[in-house]
């Protein structure tokens, strides 16, 4: 009730009481500050426990200064960006960009590499046109399929050290949709070591998550995992490391076929995958990147990308309770329904 | 000297202006102060308590017209003593804060009777803060976190609660009001930001309702102390305050593309406020109000709860013409039962001269998925307003009667500087722009594009208005 609150006076006590008790309480341990903002077309969050509340709410503003700032550099929705510039732009032509942005292409072309060109951030003309096709215009053709699919190929960008990136393809446009969030946690990440913040979790629209340190009293952030099946009840603690959850767009009508954001850049068509993928790696840029991938090769070839690379664990979950597990170092829990809490 | 002078003329120019919708109250908790010139309300509302008389007394003779928030249990007490000491009205909470108890609303026609020179006023308090959400579970005992897809904003909003209680009271503004939601210790300490304020005066006045505003103890402190940092903050308030007071076209009338028939605010909520998030225009009357006139210009009607037969008979019509109707659980026989139907998992689509009837047999499972059929369902003949790049942007669209200018309001819950991409139903040929921290802007080129006007809004922080005028209005 709005008026059932007492007299002010009592109010006040109560605030005063309160007060004291959190300032002894907290003089011994330590405080949760919490805070969000919209970034990146999503919400980013940041939890973290610090002896000195206000620093670490400063150092949170901080964080949140940087994804901003990265967002209007690797935004495709903003013109003013300047991936869309070079998207305008960088056709022929070897033109100058952020160190961010230098840095984000030449890590997205390695897991290009790695993965045979399943991630591919020239997918671009791909997901615009995919994009407004969901918005109601005609499904694609097959020659406008073919036109694109010509246009796009990691192979045909090139980087020219120190900053500068030129697309061999007259109408390639990139999109950092599959690593952008992940590249500004780990800045997040940076700004807030910076600033002596070191138990903290930042989550970037709930699909990447990275955990500093830990809550006090635990060993480290329980982090619970996308279950499509309902019951394996997947959990991952992360203590320095990251998770990354990728999946493609629930179709609202099934006749309309293929249909999502995560584009198959092979066949040039959304993917249609049964399954929700969770990695786990040392950086939110690493699963952010792994779980676009992942999702796009599925369990059996997935596996075999994953062989050589050292503390990576994913976990592949379909509706139908099938799931494929594998992990190089950090261990992802089923079933995990007793000891998740905190 | 003579800012300060501006200051203070503007202040009463702002206070003197109190529309006759969009009024903001502020709460007050704390024993000091400051005048109505300067904080740029006069409406303020004290919990009724014992303690409180001598602020009651100290706002009354400072300029403010004074309100005692009281509940139904106290009210008539509370009417009695407004009266005699000269406070401006009573609000009223019901002892559910539900909206549409209709005890409540008998008690407060009774004392409207019986005090018909002093406000009576009833509160709905279910609403909430106006803000985007976030996906963790922040609580005391830690913060749970469930990975998923990038999930897109969510947003809280009032639209539902407001849009059922102008139903109940369709010639009055409705009045809500929320707590904070303020999640670590610090920020309860610190108490919101100016520019959640500035959001909860936005959304309010963008839905032409009135708000009750929640002051911060701490904040109310430090304004009465003469604080520059707090009065700095309250500045940017202020204009936003100023902003909603001043709408152009006080005659308009909401614009709707969805009529949701419903007399359960509960049974209804889910739905309304996914539509509501996506920016699927919609009024709500109560089932006995299905009548023609109340159907016309729009493209479906979601309905909760059984009309009477007339009303059923209005609907049939209303398909009949092109309409779309979707009967959400409801029971009994139906006029359009002869007619041929498709049977699907979710129900039945029954053919009715140009459009149809859906009738859903199960409730709504997935608020989401029963949006995006609305969405869906509407598509063939376009919705009045529509917004691209704007998952965090809600907008409003009123109509001025017996003209062909619109009114659209927009507020963005993210709180930061974004364009906008807006399309609206109808050619109109001058479209101008105004936001509170910029005013106007040079008028704004439109597109006409298949029967839409189309143009693109700069830097909408948090709230903005478009004006639309036709080039026949122009011409008249």
């Amino acid at each position: 009730m709005r008026w059932n609150r007492g007299c002010p006076g009592r109010t006040i006590l109560q605030f005063l009481f309160l007060a004291l008790t959190q300032a002894q309480v907290f003089a011994q341990t330590n405080q949760l500050v919490y805070r969000k903002e919209y970034a990146m077309g999503t919400v980013f969050e940041i939890a973290a426990y610090s002896s000195s509340p206000s620093l670490a709410s400063h150092a949170i503003d901080k964080a949140f200064v940087e994804v901003i700032r990265l967002d209007h550099i690797m935004s495709d929705y903003d013109p003013s960006s300047d991936l869309s510039r070079i998207n305008r732009t960088a056709h022929y032509r070897a033109e100058l960009v952020p160190a961010d942005l230098y840095r984000v292409i030449q890590q997205s072309l390695a897991y290009s590499k790695l993965s045979n060109g399943k991630f591919d951030i020239t997918v671009g003309p791909l997901s615009r046109l995919w994009k407004k096709e969901t918005r109601g215009g005609s499904s694609p053709s097959a020659v406008q399929l073919k036109e694109l699919l010509n246009c796009i190929g990691w192979q045909k960008v090139v980087l020219v050290p120190p900053d500068r990136v030129e697309f061999r393809s007259p109408c390639m446009a990139l999109d950092l949709g599959a690593i952008g969030k992940g590249y500004a946690v780990d800045r997040a990440v940076t700004v807030l070591r910076s600033f002596g913040v070191k138990n903290a979790l930042i989550s970037a629209g709930g699909s990447t998550i990275y955990g500093m340190g830990s809550p006090p009293g635990l060993p480290a952030w329980v982090v619970h995992l996308r279950d499509p099946s309902k019951k394996l009840s997947p959990a991952v603690r992360l203590n320095g490391n990251s998770v990354s959850t990728s999946e493609q767009t629930r179709n609202p009508r099934p006749e309309r076929t293929p249909f999502g954001h995560i584009i198959d850049p092979v066949k040039g068509i959304p993917i249609t995958s049964p399954y929700s993928v969770s990695v786990v790696a040392d950086s939110a840029t690493e699963s952010d990147a792994l779980s676009t991938t992942l999702l796009l090769m599925g369990p059996a070839e997935g596996k075999a990308v994953l062989q050589g690379l050292p503390n990576i664990a994913a976990v592949w979950i379909s509706s139908r309770e099938k799931s494929e597990y594998i992990s190089n170092g950090p261990r992802i829990s089923m079933n995990h329904l007793t000891d998740t809490g905190h | 000297m003579r800012s300060q002078r501006l200051i203070v003329l503007s202040s009463l120019l702002l206070i003197a202006a109190a529309p006759a919708w969009g009024r903001v109250f502020l709460e007050w908790t704390e024993p000091a102060i400051p005048p109505p010139t300067r904080i740029g309300v006069r409406e303020l509302v004290v919990s009724w308590t014992p303690g409180n008389v001598r602020l009651m007394t100290t706002a009354k003779s400072l300029g403010y017209s004074v309100f005692a928030g009281v509940r139904a249990a106290d009210a008539a007490t509370a009417a009695n003593a407004a009266a005699s000491s000269g406070l401006a009205g009573i609000i009223v909470e019901s002892e559910s804060g539900t909206p549409g108890s209709n005890s409540v609303r008998e008690l407060l026609e009774r004392l409207r009777r019986s005090y018909p020179r002093l406000a009576i006023l009833e509160l709905s308090s279910q609403g909430k803060q106006p803000q985007i959400r976030g996906n963790l579970v922040v609580s005391r005992d830690g913060v749970l976190v469930v990975s998923s897809p990038t999930e897109q904003p969510w947003i809280d909003s009032n639209v539902a609660l407001a849009r059922f209680v102008s139903a109940l009271q369709p010639n009055k503004p409705p009045l809500f009001s929320f707590s904070w939601d303020l999640i670590d210790p610090l920020e309860r300490q610190v108490g919101p930001r100016a520019a959640d304020y500035a959001l909860a005066v936005a959304e309010a006045g963008a839905m032409r309702a009135d708000l009750i505003l929640p002051v911060h103890p701490n904040l109310q402190k430090a304004l009465a102390d003469g604080n520059q940092a707090a009065w700095r903050e309250w500045e940017r308030v202020k204009t936003y305050l100023q902003f909603y007071s001043a709408g152009k076209l006080p005659a308009v009338r909401p614009c709707a593309d969805i009529a949701v028939v419903a007399d359960d605010y509960g049974e209804a909520y889910e739905a309304m406020n996914l539509m509501a998030r996506h920016n699927i225009l919609f009024t709500v009357f109560p089932p006995d109000e299905v009548t023609p006139q109340r159907m016309a210009r729009l493209q479906m009607a979601v309905v909760f709860s059984r009309p009477d037969e007339q009303g059923l008979r209005t609907l049939q019509a209303f398909a009949d013409q092109g309409g779309t109707v979707v009967l959400v659980q409801v029971q009994g026989h139906f006029p359009w039962e002869t007619l041929p139907s498709i049977i699907s998992d979710s129900g039945r689509t029954y053919t009715v001269g140009r459009g149809r009837v859906v009738e859903l047999a199960e409730p709504i499972a997935d608020p989401e998925t029963f949006a995006e059929m609305v969405r869906n369902l509407m598509s063939s003949r376009g919705s009045l307003v529509r917004l691209w790049n704007a998952l965090t942007i809600l907008a409003f669209a009123f109509r001025e009667p017996h003209t062909d200018r619109m009114e659209l309001e927009l507020v963005n819950y993210a709180e930061q500087a974004q364009s906008v991409q807006v399309r609206v139903k109808g050619l109109f040929s001058e479209v101008r722009y105004e936001t509170p921290e910029h005013g106007n802007y040079p008028a704004i080129r439109p597109e006409h594009n298949d029967g839409y006007t189309e143009f693109v809004l700069p830097d909408l922080q948090i709230g903005g208005r478009v004006y639309l005028t036709s080039e026949a209005e122009n011409t008249r």
